[in-house]
């Protein structure tokens, strides 16, 4: 028996991300104009009754670009966590579960992915793989991988010590059955709150990308690259970057409060 | 006037709801130079009892009414740097797991010296005097060579020996003692119980004895308190309890420690 | 009478190759058919290397291990490390019949019929195991070695951790379950109270060889190490 303190960091991160996401599903089925059909009369038009966010410079709606941007950030957010958060937790699993040179040897590629700063890593791999974005998301996956890596691996260090393991082996289970179905149950609270700190960083990664040009491309709208694009006009037009850029920090606050909520919870 | 007294002591865990008593009503005695014996399974309230009298118990939980004299003067009474006095060089406690309680980075005769340089002005020959002296009584061969050793290096018989010593340093006058040998192999633990006798019988300090197990503070004590969800079940002198225990309660306890009088294999193979 | 297990020469060391560092030297013994064979010794003698050498944790280094059944189940001192916390105890229960493919319903009825004889209540079953106390935690451990149909169990400081009045509990249901099938149990402890009341021989260990080995009553009553009556004088 423990006294609950309300855990507020859990309940307003998970309260902005159902609102953001509630927006932007709705932004799949219904935006108020095309997002990206052009209005030569309402070139840089301020917010107003008929164009809520206002307009950007070629006369698009900025709130259903804002809606359709956010739904192509969280969709890059989204695959990027479940691709590198799926392989980090499978080579972490291994090699947390297993030891011995397996976790030498991916360790080390884990340590030679985390010396180099991940902006910069990202940047690298899509100079080879060229702009776009299923290739954001690559890039953005195998940045995120030795994270999930590590963190897995430490919660299986751990628990593969523990006397039900050891009681699992006697009974002939195997080993995927083992690290999957017996220790997995326990590493999934810190491995949740890995994911949420991931998806923080994945939405300010996309967006930074798709500001410096090599994101998603044109004419598809994602939050950063409306951010790049609106830079000419902050003085005359600032609603062209203040609402992507609320959209953004939005996530973001949403997916790191979340994160320590969860933090908080798993740690009690 | 009595050693040591505690009248109708309640203690709360407030921190849980709804709070939860875990010592209701709880009293007794000890004369000077007294062994006393508190046996209870987990969950009694012995420990929390006993950690009440130097007023350590953990944060969430309290003493929600009674009182505690140490040679007749209220403990509720003392400010805090009476209190601190007290703890050092008038009751001194040692705890069930010596690995944790000793510090791992400090030499072994550092932490026995502690005592005497908080409570007392002598200077650092006298100290390292009479912590040898301590470490002998305690039982510790070489002291000299232990003096300057770690924690690490000595067996878990070795490390309780050495909180002994720390106790004993500044001859307090009660030594309250909370499972001390629970973590110890049969044999070292019947060495430390024989030392504890000695040191009992020869500076006449008072012992109060925790323990879950009744086997252990038969050997020791000559009075005993059996404790039950928070509750004294029965008070006596220890013959009397064993042999002729009033309580049900009491009476499933001994009937539950393991003897060699007979077996429980219904068919032991001859 | 047949044996379940037999060690012969066994020697196990954490150094390769250094002989003074063996932490078993040259274990032989067998447990038999229908018994509780008791294993006793003080810390640091090796009697938990020793039930990881039969389990196959520990590599040894000399002599063989022969299982004459299936791999023996262990029952662990530490009842709060030996159930995965994230699980019902009926997923639990089921666990070493799902290896044994055995269909869902059929699985079902053995977990009722066991939790049953190992005196756990139907509610039991859908809780986990932080919310069991020591004493049913160890009887669930029990249950679930019984489920796995093996002949043959460790049991290391099974009792240990526990109070008494719950330690007397667990003992007999131990006792009682082996009487009702005739399995066989390799019982560890430090207690030797326990090891009388509980095993029809004994073995006694020291710095990782086997002193004594004889029936309970005899090494009881007529000890043959001075280090055995050493020890039955230090726990009356």
């Amino acid at each position: 028996m423990k006294r609950e303190k309300r855990n507020y960091n859990f309940i307003l991160g998970a309260g902005l991300i159902l609102f953001m996401l509630a927006f932007l599903l709705i932004g799949c089925f219904f935006t108020p104009y095309d997002p990206d059909a052009m209005d030569g009369g309402a070139k840089l038009a301020g917010p107003s009754l008929s164009h809520l966010f206002g307009c950007d410079h070629f006369g698009r709606d900025m709130l259903s670009r804002v809606m359709k941007g956010t739904g192509t950030t969280f969709f890059v957010a989204l695959t990027t966590v479940a691709l590198g958060g799926g392989l980090g937790i499978f080579i972490g699993a291994f090699t947390g579960y297993f030891g011995g040179w397996v976790d030498e040897v991916l360790m080390r590629f884990n340590d030679a992915v985390v010396s180099f700063p991940p902006i910069l890593l990202a940047l690298v791999f899509i100079s080879l793989l060229g702009p776009g974005k299923y290739n954001v998301i690559l890039a953005l996956a195998i940045v995120l991988i030795p994270s999930f890596a590590r963190i897995t691996r430490s919660e299986f260090l751990r628990q593969r010590e523990m006397d039900y393991v050891k009681s699992a082996r006697l009974m002939g289970a195997s080993h995927l059955r083992i690290m999957f179905v017996h220790i997995f149950p326990n590493a999934l609270s810190s491995v949740l709150s890995m994911a949420a700190i991931g998806f923080n960083n994945a939405v300010l990664m996309e967006a930074s990308m798709s500001y410096l040009g090599i994101g998603v491309q044109p004419p598809d709208a994602s939050l950063g690259r409306m951010l790049s694009e609106s830079q000419t006009y902050l003085l005359s037009a600032p609603w062209c970057a203040v609402f992507p850029g609320a959209a953004v920090i939005l996530l973001a606050l949403g997916f790191s409060m979340l994160g320590d909520g969860l933090v908080k919870k798993g740690g009690r | 006037m009595k050693l040591l007294e505690v009248k109708d002591l309640n203690i709360e865990f407030y921190d849980v709801n709804p709070p939860q008593k875990v010592v209701k009503g709880v009293s007794f005695s000890m004369e000077k130079g007294e062994v006393l014996g508190i046996v209870g399974e987990s969950g009694s309230g012995k420990t929390q009892t006993a950690l009440s009298i130097l007023r350590l118990l953990k944060s969430g939980s309290q003493i929600s009414s009674g009182q505690i004299f140490f040679k007749g003067r209220d403990l509720a009474g003392y400010t805090r740097e009476e209190l601190q006095r007290v703890r050092g060089r008038k009751i001194a406690m040692i705890f069930q797991e010596p690995m944790t309680s000793l510090n791992p980075v400090l030499t072994v005769g550092s932490q026995i010296e502690e005592g005497l340089l908080l409570h007392t002005q002598l200077s650092p020959e006298e100290r390292k005097k009479r912590a040898l002296l301590a470490m002998e009584e305690a039982g510790l061969g070489e002291v000299k060579k232990l003096y300057g050793k770690y924690p690490h290096q000595l067996s878990g018989g070795m490390r309780q020996r050495v909180m002994i010593a720390a106790a004993l340093v500044t001859e307090p006058e009660l030594l309250i003692a909370d499972e001390p040998t629970t973590a110890l192999d049969v044999t070292v633990q019947a060495q430390i119980l024989e030392l504890l006798k000695e040191i009992n019988k020869k500076h006449g300090m008072g012992i109060l004895f925790i323990s879950h197990d009744l086997a252990v503070i038969r050997r020791l004590c000559s009075r005993v308190l059996v404790m039950n969800e928070g509750r004294v079940e029965e008070e006596g002198e220890i013959h009397k309890v064993f042999e002729q225990p009033e309580k049900e309660y009491t009476k499933k306890l001994l009937a539950a420690i393991p003897h060699r009088r007979e077996s429980l294999r219904k068919r032991r193979r001859g | 009478m047949k044996n379940v297990l037999e060690v012969k020469d066994v020697s196990v060391s954490y150094e390769k190759g250094q002989k003074g560092k063996e932490v078993l030297k040259d274990i032989s013994f067998e447990v038999r058919e229908n018994e509780i064979l008791g294993l006793v010794g003080e810390s640091g003698c090796g009697k938990t290397t020793l039930s990881k050498a039969i389990l196959g944790f520990v590599k040894i280094s000399r002599g063989e291990i022969l299982h004459y059944t299936k791999m023996p189940q262990m029952i662990f001192q530490d009842p709060y490390s030996s159930l995965n916390p994230k699980k019902k105890i009926g997923w639990i229960l089921e666990e070493p019949l799902r290896m044994q493919k055995i269909p869902k319903a059929e699985r079902k009825e053995r977990v009722r019929q066991m939790a049953e004889r190992a005196g756990l209540s139907k509610e039991t079953l859908t809780r986990r195991p932080g919310e069991l106390s020591g004493g049913q935690r160890q009887r669930v451990s029990i249950a679930a070695a019984l489920l796995q149909g093996s002949r043959f169990l460790i049991a290391d400081e099974p009792v240990s951790a526990l109070d008494v009045t719950i330690q007397k509990q667990i003992m007999e249901l131990m006792v009682n379950l082996q009487e009702e099938t005739g399995l066989s149990i390799l019982f560890i402890s430090h207690d030797l109270n326990v090891i009388y009341q509980m095993c029809d021989r004994v073995l006694v260990m020291k710095d990782g060889k086997i002193l004594e080995e004889g029936k309970t009553e005899d090494i009881f009553t007529n000890p043959g190490s001075d280090y055995t009556k050493e020890l039955l004088l230090a726990a009356p």
